[in-house]
């Protein structure tokens, strides 16, 4: 997959003639006919009961703005589609031969994004078996994530119709960037899940299952090394999952179960820089300068280009770069459930589960040749094994003792603990060189090396790397073992009383406290070359090599890490106190209503963005005015607070919706509603930036920084309707939209700066989604469709600080024409 | 690492935990019971009561001569099953048959000529009491088997709120609307979540709110299910995520909703904050002697960096960087 033009360009070419072929298509067929969808009673035959749709059809998409921002956020584009084929399938007299129900559904075959196909057979008595496949294309090309800020000045003695802000073809060397979302991709997602459960009404109950979700496609990524480099990538994950269980139910009203699980989880991703587009001299092969590229703060270099688009030989930049491995994931679970209501007046419910997962990456390479100018760094090659594991036990139980008719005391109790250690041995091999175009200097060590290197085959033999005093070793080996882990006890015990058939309450206390904990070790062999062999970990203090340092006989420098004991692990305790309260109230059949509650209190937190203490509430209703008219409101308020100093966290997202129901006669309804979303949060951030508010303090414990207020705030209103109207018995009418808009607000680091921080984007935008449609029935048993979507998507121009890579905007009109067939 | 060392020890522990389990329930077997779902009954219908004789029982014929239309549609429903000899191998007796399973026995409704009072009405009862009545067969599964400590009846939720055995808009689950209209006929907010533009393909159709949520309730907060191993439920599709990892992003730690908004959002990624530097700097600013290190100095937010993942890309954790920079 390559970048194609892309960007800055707002307007697309309009498909008319396409679309004004549809719109003539939708008229004809059209004509003034509408139809009424029968109800399906299917056909009984052969001692089923068979009920079968089919809809197919051709969708047109006409779309003016950014293809891009389309396909990411819609991806719906024109062609024919299978929109469902649905089979039911059911025994007259509940004694067939294989099978007493089956039920299968598909949608969306032909080249929409998301495709599902789902199957359920049950023969009573001895076999339930469902299957489900999904598939779901995920386009992401939205140009506002990890974008560099590149200002529109182009680096002098660059080429003619270089522009730092736009992707340009790749087939045009010297002039293309990726300036807008290096970070795109283009996977497919899988998923496949099986579940077949025998005997299901038998005191021994079998259970085998099988899922699988395979993830594939190119991407793109980018990677610091000097510059940011771009990178292609192609993902191939596979998850495979296996599933035994058995049910034994030979206790009365009391089930124990018994699952073993293995997850085999496999990842074979592969990176190479394909965008070497930039030449270092006439002769030599291109190199890829990376994405940024700001003159202003000499990215990627000072003087990046000389006379004639030459790239400057001392600039960062790739000549080629692959990283490739295998990383493997086993995990067998076992977990014992059990549910009784054996004993008078108590539900229990209980599971235990322990995983003993390994972790390990295969075959590690990662190998670079170009310039880091900052060290030298011209060659270099990674490789090593990585080994984990992931062991977790988790114990969950829970009981209901209905003490009375009305009173019942709830009591959940959770136990967890998962351990995360892993290790990651790196054989590191590294050659140095001042220029892109100068090849290294091999040194020929008679000192031990604590790995074995490969020299490149352009090298200068027997001759002194020219290294930098930033320069790494020249050959290490880095041992990097950390370890992490979580211990949660949680408790909830409640009182739920019915006071009456019409009111009910509850309050309870929950407790949870958790202890996470990381610790971490490394051990380091290394060797510096000369030059400058006193550099790195043997940097001369005061004149003296370091500890661990020893001087060998050609000049270079030995490293063994000195052995320190295991340092104490950084321990963070949390104890959390609820209080959880709430009603429910149904004072008319028509009428009901519940309020819940759930206060927290914490004496830490384990970041400064979690809570230190939040309040919840939640307020729902419903009144059912008559039988033609339904009302709904919804109240949601949660205000967190993190108020510590040198944190000042605060937070809130409020909700406040409505929606009503009307259907005055059986062929007319009407749904509409409302809702307002208050997002807001703050916390006190610590940075350094050019062009920052003047007059900020300095950031407390933290040298060379500063230290401002964050504030986040989103206000997002949500306007939805929704009618059905059968006109007449053959025509019936659709229509509706999702209405969205958001306004709001987040910190500009650099309010001085030509080139914001901080963008519009999508907090400052507008998002409407109507449709439109009609149904005919053409004749028995056949349906004519024609359905409009429209699809617009606006940022908000004047909006403050809005980006140059904006409008992202698009306005998509999609008509269906579909013909369905059912009985 | 030996991936069978541990293996071994799995085995005897399962068979002390099931025989300690057994041996509990076994000394204290109580002989077979019978529900008692007498209208009548001053207590709640436990399932754990005992019940009087079949006499008060007349069978599904005798309901459907006058509730005929209700019938037709019942036997088009997997309840018809109950009316089937033999089917309910566990659940045996005519309390546990047709209309009078959930209804109660009928003798004392017909003799009355139909008098409602005389047999139980969910119309009338609380939704503890309606939900025992479906808990009775369908408690004994996992996915039902926390349903009396869920939130769903904790704010009186009953079963016939999302299912209807009789008016069924959906022929599988017997829910009384598709989801995620079902659902979003309660959670409106949660409705217009999903209608922003970075959202879950909830309303498309690919996921449902059961895949990630379980309606009947279990031991995770917010009814969430978990992936296997009990991990956070969003990692059964976005496994790359899950590690473990040499180099762990600990924030992980609090869950994915510290950095993304699961639903839905106006943000690109479903991320909790338009501007990913200003999410990132929420947390890495403080310089403490446990939690995420501050950004260093060298690090001028005005130069390069639209996004810190720019060049942080494996940001959800890295076996081969530290500082997350490759994979």
């Amino acid at each position: 997959m390559t970048k194609q033009n892309s960007g800055k360009s707002c307007e697309t070419p309009t498909r008319h003639s396409r679309f004004l072929l549809g719109v003539l298509m939708a008229g004809l067929l059209g004509g003034g006919v509408v139809a009424a969808q029968e109800e399906q009673k299917g056909i009984d035959q052969d001692n089923y009961n068979i009920k079968q749709s089919v809809e197919f059809g051709y969708r047109f998409t006409d779309l003016n703005g950014s293809q891009e921002t389309y396909d990411t956020m819609v991806n719906l584009q024109s062609g024919f589609r299978l929109s469902g084929f649905t089979t039911e399938m059911r025994s007259l007299d509940q004694h067939a031969t294989f099978f007493d129900r089956l039920y299968f559904s598909n949608f969306g075959y032909g080249g929409d994004p998301n495709d599902v196909s789902q199957l359920r057979i049950s023969k009573n008595k001895w076999y339930s078996f469902s299957a489900m496949f999904r598939k779901d294309q995920n386009y992401w090309d939205y140009s506002l994530l990890a974008n560099p800020l590149n200002p529109p000045t182009a680096p002098p003695n660059a080429h003619p119709n270089f522009n730092p802000l736009l992707n340009a073809p790749l087939n045009v060397q010297g002039t293309s960037i990726v300036g807008v979302s290096p970070h795109s991709f283009y996977t497919r997602r899988n998923m496949q899940n099986y579940g077949l459960t025998i005997l299901p009404d038998s005191k021994v109950r079998f259970r085998l299952g099988y899922d699988q979700t395979a993830v594939y496609g190119p991407g793109f990524s980018t990677i610091h090394q000097g510059t940011e480099q771009y990178l292609l990538e192609n993902d191939s994950m596979h998850t495979n999952q296996y599933r035994l269980g058995v049910d034994f139910r030979f206790i009365p009203r009391t089930t124990f179960s018994y699952d073993q699980i293995w997850t085999y989880y496999k990842d074979d991703p592969g990176l190479n820089d394909t965008n070497q587009q930039f030449s270092p001299g006439a002769g030599l092969p291109p190199v890829d300068l990376g994405v940024s590229f700001n003159v202003g703060a000499n990215q990627p270099c000072s003087n990046t280009f000389q006379s004639g688009g030459i790239v400057n030989p001392t600039c960062s930049a790739y000549s080629s770069y692959f990283s490739h491995y295998q990383t493997r994931i086993n995990s067998p679970t076992e977990k014992v459930t059990m549910q009784s209501t054996y004993f008078k007046n108590i539900d229990l419910a209980g599971m235990f589960s322990y995983t003993g997962g390994d972790l390990n990456v295969h075959n590690y390479q990662q190998n670079f040749t170009g310039l880091e100018s900052r060290t030298n760094l011209s060659n270099y090659a990674e490789s090593g094994p990585t080994q984990g594991r992931h062991v977790a036990t988790f114990a969950d139980f829970g009981a209901t003792w209905h003490v009375t008719h009305d009173v019942s005391i709830v009591d959940s109790f959770h136990y967890s603990s998962w351990k995360e250690p892993a290790q990651y041995a790196a054989s590191q091999c590294s050659y140095f060189s001042s220029s892109l175009i100068v090849p290294v200097n091999i040194f020929s060590p008679t000192a031990t090396l604590p790995v074995t290197c490969a020299p490149p085959a352009a090298g200068i033999l027997d001759a002194t790397p020219v290294h930098s005093t930033s320069s790494g070793a020249d050959a290490s080996l880095n041992l990097d073992s950390n370890f992490l882990k979580q211990e949660n006890l949680t408790n909830t015990v409640e009182v739920r009383i019915d006071i009456n058939p019409k009111v009910g309450v509850y309050i309870g206390y929950e407790y949870r406290h958790r202890v996470i904990a990381d610790n971490f070790y490394n051990t380091l062999s290394a060797v510096y070359f000369p030059n400058n062999a006193a550099r790195g970990n043997c940097a001369l203090a005061e004149g003296v090599l370091p500890m661990g340092c020893t001087l060998n006989g050609d000049g270079s420098i030995s490293y063994v890490e000195p052995i320190s004991p295991l340092g104490p692990a950084g321990v963070t305790d949390i104890n959390e106190n609820h209080a959880v309260l709430g009603a429910w109230a149904r004072p008319t059949p028509k009428l009901r209503f519940s309020f819940d509650a759930d206060i927290m209190s914490a004496n830490n937190t384990f970041t400064t963005y979690s809570p230190l203490s939040y309040q919840e509430f939640r307020v729902k209703a419903n009144y059912k005015a008559a039988s033609w008219v339904s009302v709904s409101g919804n109240i949601s308020i949660y205000n967190s607070q993190n108020n510590v100093t040198n944190v000042n966290g605060f937070g809130h997202n409020r909700s406040y919706g409505f929606s009503v129901q009307l259907q005055p006669t059986e062929k007319l309804t009407l749904d509409l509603g409302y809702n307002y979303n208050s997002i807001y949060s703050q916390v006190l951030i610590c940075f350094t930036a050019t062009g920052s508010e003047p007059g900020l303090p300095a950031c407390p414990g933290v040298t060379g920084l500063v230290q401002q207020l964050s504030p986040y705030s989103s206000n997002v209103n949500t306007g939805f309707i929704d009618f059905s109207w059968n006109v007449l018995s053959r025509l019936t009418l659709h229509g509706g939209a999702n209405l969205n808009g958001v306004s709001g607000s987040d910190l500009n680091l650099t309010p001085l700066s030509l080139v914001p921080t901080s963008v519009a984007g999508s907090l400052n935008s507008q998002w409407y989604q109507p449709y439109g449609g009609v149904d005919y029935r053409i004749a028995k048993r056949w349906t004519g469709r024609a359905m409009w979507d429209y699809y617009g998507y606006h940022e908000n121009a004047t909006a403050t600080y809005q980006d140059t890579y904006a409008p992202r905007n698009f306005r998509g009109n999609l008509v269906m024409l579909s013909l369905r067939y059912a009985f | 690492m030996a991936a069978n060392s541990k293996a071994s020890g799995r085995v005897p522990l399962f068979l002390v935990a099931s025989l300690l389990i057994f041996a509990t329930f076994a000394s204290g077997q109580a002989p077979p019971q019978v529900v008692d779902k007498s209208p009548q009954s001053a207590t709640t219908p436990s399932p754990s009561e005992p019940a009087p004789v079949d006499s008060k029982y007349l069978g599904p014929e005798t309901c459907k001569t006058c509730h005929e239309e209700i019938y037709n549609n019942f036997v088009t429903t997997p309840h018809v099953a109950t009316t089937m000899e033999g089917k309910l191998e566990a659940n045996k007796g005519p309390e546990w048959h047709g209309c009078e399973a959930c209804h109660g026995p009928g003798k004392a409704h017909v003799e009355g000529g139909g008098d409602v009072s005389k047999i139980f009405s969910f119309k009338n009862a609380t939704p503890k009491e309606t939900s025992a009545r479906c808990l009775a067969c369908h408690q004994n599964r996992e996915e039902q088997s926390n349903y009396s400590r869920s939130a769903h009846l904790q704010s009186g939720v009953a079963c016939i709120d999302c299912h209807s055995p009789h008016h069924a808009e959906t022929a599988e689950f017997l829910l009384k609307k598709n989801p995620p209209k079902l659902c979003y006929g309660c959670h409106l907010d949660i409705r217009a979540q999903f209608a922003r533009p970075f959202h879950h393909r909830v309303n498309e159709g690919l996921i449902q709110c059961s895949d990630c949520h379980n309606p009947h309730g279990g031991f995770e907060r917010k009814q969430l299910r978990t992936a296997v191993g009990q991990d956070e439920v969003c990692y059964k599709c976005h496994m790359d995520k899950q590690g473990p990892f040499v180099y762990q992003h600990e924030a992980k730690i609090e869950g994915c909703t510290i950095c993304h908004s699961p639903h839905g959002s106006t943000n690109a990624r479903m991320l909790n904050q338009n501007q990913v530097n200003l999410l990132c700097l929420s947390c890495h600013s403080q310089n403490a002697n446990v939690g995420p290190p501050p950004t260093p100095t060298f690090h001028n937010q005005a130069q390069k960096y639209q996004a810190c993942t720019l060049c942080h890309t494996a940001i959800h954790g890295s076996n081969s960087s530290s500082v997350f920079f490759t994979p």
